[in-house]
């Protein structure tokens, strides 16, 4: 631990003396070192490079900062640089979709800080004037601050009722931007949210349940979304979201089990943060996969993983979730059958999902091989080399994962309860070819609702003008310039005759 | 240390920016070299003045000098924690204002009249600064107000003809407010020292009723200066003045001047307990938290840029007022600190405000598209002012914030940190479109008024450097928040020396 208390902000310390934030900083440089390396090869013909290198710093050295924060400042100073910079990827491309969800981005953004802000200010003042998380786990929590700290930090984790900006944001920024996004920085809420919300807190546990509620809601809001677009990006985006609910439902069972829940969640994030940087790495450069079965082999084995085929991280994650699901200390209105039907469907619909997801990447690339690729060969080669070892990675370290966190593989018979599943999904959608069902063509890639009152909300904080109320203005400018005027000749006369009256009447008085 | 420096030094203070100003007042105009030599003779006799009075007042020595004037009143200046403060950060920036003034009235007419007024303004700044009771105070902020008028109204055009009459028209009917608030006061308690704890203990039983009208006169005194709800109509159109006067007097000069009454009011005259006992703190907190909303919501619509600031500017003194208001430690050292803050914040704002108008001829806000690229220094400079002022960390703004809000939910007033949140916000909502303009927007339009003023620099290097140096020290004061060198921990030992008497 580093203490720069004496030197920075009040409180300053860094430090990874965590059973969490040690992996998750190791594994989140890991994630940006790989898309950082990426993007070298990717933005190299870039003419708004400078610009993409500056944020893509900053949000890195956020991102690593509040990680590794000890205290509240340091932790929201790392929040509020990952989030601003962030804005600068997001917009990067600089068209009009692109700055319409940066705006919306940035909106939801600042909001999230200030929320978060009050939400700190709270707890520091609730634990006495101590700036540290740690002793801020024994404080117990009151229900505004866990409600300014939940909305402040599920604003940035996207989780669904708080996951407007999701959707619109990543698909616009560049691929390895997005990677990103949807990588590491949206688990930046999450790791504030085990940091300033102990699991252990009475209040917390009575919450939980209906954070894990949410958190189901998200899972299966973010596939139905997703499977009603067809732009490869914005399905990322959406899975993206339906993903998070899956790790709100982890946080929320880390209070009903104990802490027995913390090493599938953490498993969850690195298995999460890798196959969707490596999907969407894939997404932005499909067009080059096109009749080259190895590159999109890379394709498979990542979505494979996500859809929880037995031996990947996703069934090692999958197979921990019910486990511990299971062993929950639910309360009496929540079933506990019902509530593993309802992963075993969720399984389903997120095999669906990058199902349709991979048709909708052939069809992009039908279109886009048309298309002349400018990039040289040793650039194209080296980012597909770098996405292979992003590839392995995802399928080599839950092998780590298990050994380092004692986490238990999935026997035989929870292998084939994962099999079935995708088997569903495979004739689910073979189902839907073959009858060539269509839903009504305006029901596909509607417009966010959230964007027009992104924009309505604009309007109203860049107003060309306010009513402004004229109040009648007494102006005596002019009489004293009449006074002035009448009194310019006679002046001394009207003095010397003022100072005799009053003479006289002090005279007179006296 | 003899004690006859001791004695000496604050009126040496005083003097090292009035000689200068007296003697620039019979220089002719052409006399170039040896005004700006006078002026930065001053400046550095000053703050080496000001570092010997910081390191003496920090090993906890007390500094007192004083003249008879009235019966029961002397004129007394007197240097303590308090004081130091506002001396140090209005000796620092006129330095930089200074620098500031010479490189952006470069070939322009009147000079030495406006560096002789500038003198003689940062002279009843910091008198006032070291003022040691109500009508030493009283003396200098009448000085400050005479002494503003002619920078005002220095363009000599007919808006800003307008503006200075505005100006005096609140500033005079503010003073004689503040006169009748002393005397009031003085007819009950005399005028001694400023003490840390406030001396209107003795007399609370049996006066509440005059108290609090003292107390409101006052008030509404010095809140003409410091721009309270319904006395700030003068601000927004005090800004026509040259940029290096709107600094001044936005950053240190009048409005702080207020603001520092403010806080020498509510705890050297009145007190924590006194204010308890009469329950003057809420209405002015009230107030003050009206005020943050208010400017920040008008800011919202203003399309020139300075406007928009002298409108950010009446928002976010009111922050120190609101600190001072709450009478808990952790509020008054962000109150306390915040008055630094906002100073270098708002001085550096200014400072990038004066430098597009002066070399682009940029008044407006959608005049801004593109300057990043024409003007990165400044353009950054102002990002960094901008984003201190919504609150972001690591900058001094945040720090602020912080220490304001922890005070708030100290003292159990939660629905301050609503007003906080509020107005970080609007100062959100009202920044953060120019420094998107500045940066992500191509130019639109040719530069209103283009002028080479520097072949080597953006602009003349003397435009520059005070807005660099302004932008990196709030950078280092929010960054480096707990040295020993930092606001943040003056105005620790302030709250320290102020809350010990109980």
């Amino acid at each position: 631990m580093i203490d720069l208390s004496n030197w920075l902000w009040p409180g300053a310390g860094l430090g990874l003396g965590d059973e969490f934030t040690r992996p998750w900083w190791y594994f989140s440089l890991l994630l940006w070192l790989l898309v950082g390396g990426f993007s070298l090869l990717s933005q190299r013909h870039d003419p708004r490079a400078g610009r993409y290198w500056l944020f893509f710093v900053l949000c890195f050295a956020g991102n690593m900062l509040l990680i590794a924060a000890l205290d509240a400042v340091s932790f929201y100073l790392g929040f509020s640089l990952l989030s601003l910079s962030a804005y600068g990827l997001v917009i990067h491309s600089g068209t009009a979709k692109a700055r319409r969800a940066g705006r919306l981005y940035l909106q939801l953004a600042v909001l999230g800080e200030i929320l978060l802000f009050c939400g700190l200010l709270l707890r520091a003042s609730a634990a006495g004037g101590r700036f540290d998380w740690h002793s801020w786990q024994a404080v117990p929590l009151e229900p505004l601050s866990l409600t300014l700290l939940l909305l402040g930090l599920g604003l940035k984790a996207g989780f669904c009722p708080l996951h407007w900006w999701l959707p619109q944001a990543h698909p616009v920024a560049p691929a390895p931007a997005s990677a990103l996004l949807s990588g590491v920085m949206i688990k930046a809420g999450l790791l504030g949210m085990l940091m300033f919300l102990p699991a252990t807190d009475a209040l917390m546990q009575q919450w939980a349940p209906v954070l894990l509620v949410t958190g189901l809601i998200s899972a299966f809001y973010g596939v139905l979304a997703g499977l009603l677009y067809t732009q490869p990006k914005v399905i990322l985006a959406y899975s993206s979201v339906s993903q998070m609910g899956y790790l709100l439902l982890l946080f929320a069972l880390l209070s009903l089990t104990g802490v027995a829940a913390l090493p599938v969640l953490l498993a969850y994030v690195v298995h999460h943060g890798m196959a969707k940087s490596s999907l969407f790495l894939y997404a932005g450069m499909a067009g080059e996969a096109a009749g080259r079965i190895w590159r999109q082999a890379l394709f498979w084995l990542a979505a494979l993983s996500m859809m929880a085929l037995p031996l990947s991280s996703g069934a090692l994650v999958k197979t921990g979730l019910k486990t511990q699901l299971a062993a929950a200390n639910l309360p009496a209105w929540l079933d506990i059958g019902v509530l593993s039907l309802l992963l075993t469907a969720g399984a389903v619909l997120t095999a669906l999902l990058l199902l349709h997801l991979a048709a909708q990447l052939r069809a992009a690339n039908n279109k886009q091989s048309n298309h002349t690729v400018k990039a040289s060969a040793a650039n194209s080669a080296g980012r597909w080399a770098l996405l292979m070892a992003l590839v392995s990675a995802l399928w080599v370290l839950p092998w780590f994962i298990v050994q380092q966190w004692q986490l238990a593989w999935p026997t035989l018979a929870q292998h084939t309860g994962l099999i079935w599943p995708l088997l569903l999904a495979l004739l689910l959608r073979w189902l839907w070819y073959k009858f060539s069902r269509q839903l009504p063509a305006h029901w596909y890639n509607r417009n966010a609702p959230a964007l027009y009152y992104s924009l309505k909300l604009k309007r109203l904080y860049q107003p060309v003008s306010q009513p402004q109320r004229h109040w009648p203005t007494i102006t005596l400018r002019p009489l004293e310039r009449r006074i002035n005027r009448a009194l310019a000749l006679p002046v001394v006369p009207f003095t010397a005759l003022v100072c005799c009256v009053l003479f006289g009447v002090l005279l007179l008085t006296w | 240390m003899s004690p006859f420096w001791q004695q000496y030094l604050p009126l040496a203070i005083i003097l090292s920016s009035l000689l200068p100003g007296l003697i620039i007042f019979t220089l002719k105009e052409t006399q170039v070299k040896l005004r700006i030599s006078l002026n930065l003779f001053g400046v550095g006799v000053k703050l080496l003045l000001v570092l010997l009075m910081w390191q003496a007042v920090k090993a906890g020595q007390q500094f007192y000098f004083s003249l008879p004037f009235l019966p029961g009143a002397d004129l007394v200046l007197q240097g303590d924690a308090l004081s130091l403060l506002f001396v140090v950060l209005s000796s620092v920036l006129w330095l930089a204002t200074t620098i500031y003034a010479i490189g952006y009235l470069e070939h322009s007419p009147l000079r030495s009249r406006f560096f002789g007024y500038f003198s003689l303004c940062v002279s009843a700044t910091v008198g006032l600064a070291l003022a040691g009771n109500l009508v030493t105070f009283l003396l200098f902020y009448e000085l400050l107000t005479l002494a503003t008028f002619p920078l005002v109204v220095h363009r000599g055009t007919a808006q800003s003809l307008a503006a200075g009459r505005k100006y005096l028209a609140y500033t005079l009917g503010g003073g004689v407010i503040l006169m009748l608030g002393v005397a009031l006061l003085h007819s009950l308690v005399q005028s001694p020292l400023f003490t840390p704890g406030g001396y209107v203990t003795a007399v609370v039983s049996g006066n509440e009723g005059l108290l609090k009208l003292a107390f409101a006169l006052m008030i509404a005194g010095l809140g003409v200066k410091a721009a309270l709800l319904p006395l700030h109509g003068w601000l927004p159109q005090a800004m026509v003045a040259p940029a290096p006067v709107s600094a001044l007097l936005h950053a240190v000069a009048v409005v702080k001047a207020g603001a520092f009454g403010i806080i020498r009011l509510v705890y050297d005259v009145f007190g924590v307990e006194s204010m308890h006992a009469l329950q003057l703190a809420q209405p002015l907190m009230l107030l003050a938290a009206a005020t943050i909303l208010y400017g920040s919501w008008r800011a919202l619509s203003q399309q020139d840029i300075k406007r928009r600031l002298a409108y950010s500017t009446i928002s976010q003194v009111s922050y120190i007022t609101l600190g001072v208001a709450m009478l808990g430690p952790l509020a008054a050292v962000g109150g306390l600190v915040h008055l630094v803050h906002q100073g270098v914040m708002k001085i550096t704002l200014f400072f990038c405000a004066g430098n597009f108008a002066e070399t682009l001829g940029i008044h407006k806000v959608r005049q801004l598209n593109g300057v990043g690229r024409r003007m990165p220094v400044t353009a950054m400079a102002f990002t960094l002012g901008a984003l201190g002022m919504i609150g972001i960390p690591p900058t001094a703004g945040f720090i602020s914030k912080w220490y304001l809000g922890l005070g708030a939910a100290e003292v159990e007033q939660n629905w301050l940190i609503l007003v906080f949140a509020l107005s970080g916000l609007l100062n959100a909502a009202y920044f953060l479109p120019l420094v998107y303009r500045m940066w992500f927007l191509p130019q639109s339009m040719p530069w209103p008024q283009e002028q080479q003023l520097s072949n080597r620099f953006e602009t003349h290097w003397m435009l520059l450097t005070p807005a660099v140096f302004t932008a990196v020290l709030l950078l280092l004061m929010g960054l480096f928040a707990s040295t020993e060198l930092s606001p943040l921990s003056w105005a620790e030992l302030i709250v320290e020396r102020e809350f010990r008497h109980d």
